[in-house]
């Protein structure tokens, strides 16, 4: 039941997801595009994040390469 | 009036500063005279919210722990949005070594102690056993290492497709998982309880303490789509904590790591995380200071029963301080 209503809830939007998107005056982005925006900014995030890591690791004179 | 008796409930009685904050997590630390000399960080679970251990003056840890000469620090994961699906576990995981790195700098030691509750615990011993030269003491409380466990919860996780609800709703909201923690015992949870404060309207300490603990339970952020994801897939489906196959970004995380003073308080009665979820981590871990402390409470009231506070906070706090100097 739960997988059905799941279903039922993503089948539904994207239909509405269709319409707006196939409409050339629809001024708003959608759910997915927003998600897809938001999973790279995530990626982003974390790129930045290791490569200040090892900025403060060649600062402390460490093996920048060493994972731990 | 029944309004007059619940106006001014606000829980959290415990001052603290926010000493970092990096987008919605931030890193807390109550303000205190600390005399020992290990600092302690309580990893609260993403789900619901860690006021719980300071809910109100008569039943606050944080308060006992502080009372107690310790250095408190907590970390808050804050109200994921739909701009949070794509967090990951591996990123609770680096905010947790941010935070010990910080408070490591800051205070001038090597080490620290880390207090886990419920999911705060799993990620708390997914850390010490990452970083276990970081870590002086573990304490884990109700935590979830096995999730192989008979209890309802357990049982409807194993069947959920979890990809399929963080597809359709992005995040697992607080509404799904309250209606989830509702429906295990919903005539007690969503009648009974209800009755049996109307029977108790007079009595303003019921009435007062039911409304502290109802504004908690209902104050549920989402868990971001992606963590719930793995979280219903790497440990109530494949269990691969406890039979040593998780892994954070590549790396193992082995149990056997865990060597340093360990201590598990674990709920009798407690219906989310059954003592079956970490007996049989606490019999394998090669720690040779360990110690279980069993309360004949449930999952919550663990933390925010009197009588707990009575016996069971008492001599975990002694457990804690005599491992901290």
């Amino acid at each position: 039941m739960l997988k059905n209503l799941m279903d039922y809830i993503y089948n539904y939007r994207m239909f509405f997801e269709e319409i707006a998107m196939s409409n050339p005056l629809n001024p708003f982005a959608t759910i997915s595009l927003l998600d897809k925006a938001f999973e790279r900014i995530y990626d982003l995030r974390r790129k930045i994040r290791e490569l200040e890591k090892r900025v403060e690791k060649l600062e402390r004179g460490e093996n920048a390469d060493r994972k731990d | 009036m029944l309004i007059e008796k619940i106006r001014d409930i606000k829980p959290g009685y415990s001052e603290f500063e926010v000493a970092h904050e990096d987008w919605m997590f931030r890193l807390l630390h109550y303000k205190s005279k600390p005399k020992l000399k290990t600092p302690l960080l309580i990893c609260y679970a993403y789900i619901n919210r860690p006021y719980i251990l300071d809910l109100h003056k008569d039943v606050s840890v944080v308060k006992r722990l502080i009372n107690a000469g310790l250095d408190v620090w907590m970390v808050d994961w804050g109200y994921p949005t739909l701009a949070d699906r794509h967090l990951k576990i591996s990123d609770y995981i680096d905010y947790l070594d941010f935070c010990v790195d910080f408070i490591r700098k800051k205070k001038s030691v090597d080490s620290v102690t880390l207090h886990g509750y419920c999911l705060g615990s799993t990620l708390s011993v997914i850390y010490a056993s990452l970083y276990p030269e970081k870590i002086r003491n573990l304490v884990i409380q109700t935590p979830p290492i096995n999730f192989d466990t008979k209890n309802t919860l357990a049982i409807w996780a194993k069947y959920t497709d979890p990809v399929r609800v963080s597809r359709a709703m992005l995040n697992a909201t607080g509404d799904f998982l309250n209606l989830a923690f509702l429906l295990v015992d919903p005539i007690r949870l969503a009648v009974e309880k209800y009755q049996s404060l109307l029977d108790n309207l007079d009595n303003e300490k019921f009435v007062r303490d039911f409304f502290f603990m109802d504004y908690w339970i209902f104050d549920s952020p989402a868990i971001p789509g992606k963590v719930y994801e793995e979280y219903i897939t790497r440990w109530y489906h494949r269990n691969e904590l406890i039979k040593g196959e998780y892994d954070v970004d590549g790396r193992k995380v082995d149990l056997n790591n865990i060597k340093m003073p360990t201590l598990v308080l674990v709920a009798e009665r407690d219906h989310i995380t059954p003592p079956d979820s970490v007996m049989s981590f606490f019999e394998s871990i090669p720690s040779k200071d360990k110690k279980l402390l069993m309360s004949e409470k449930g999952h919550i009231g663990l933390t925010v029963s009197r009588s707990s506070h009575k016996k069971i906070w008492v001599e975990a706090v002694e457990w804690i301080v005599e491992r901290s100097k």
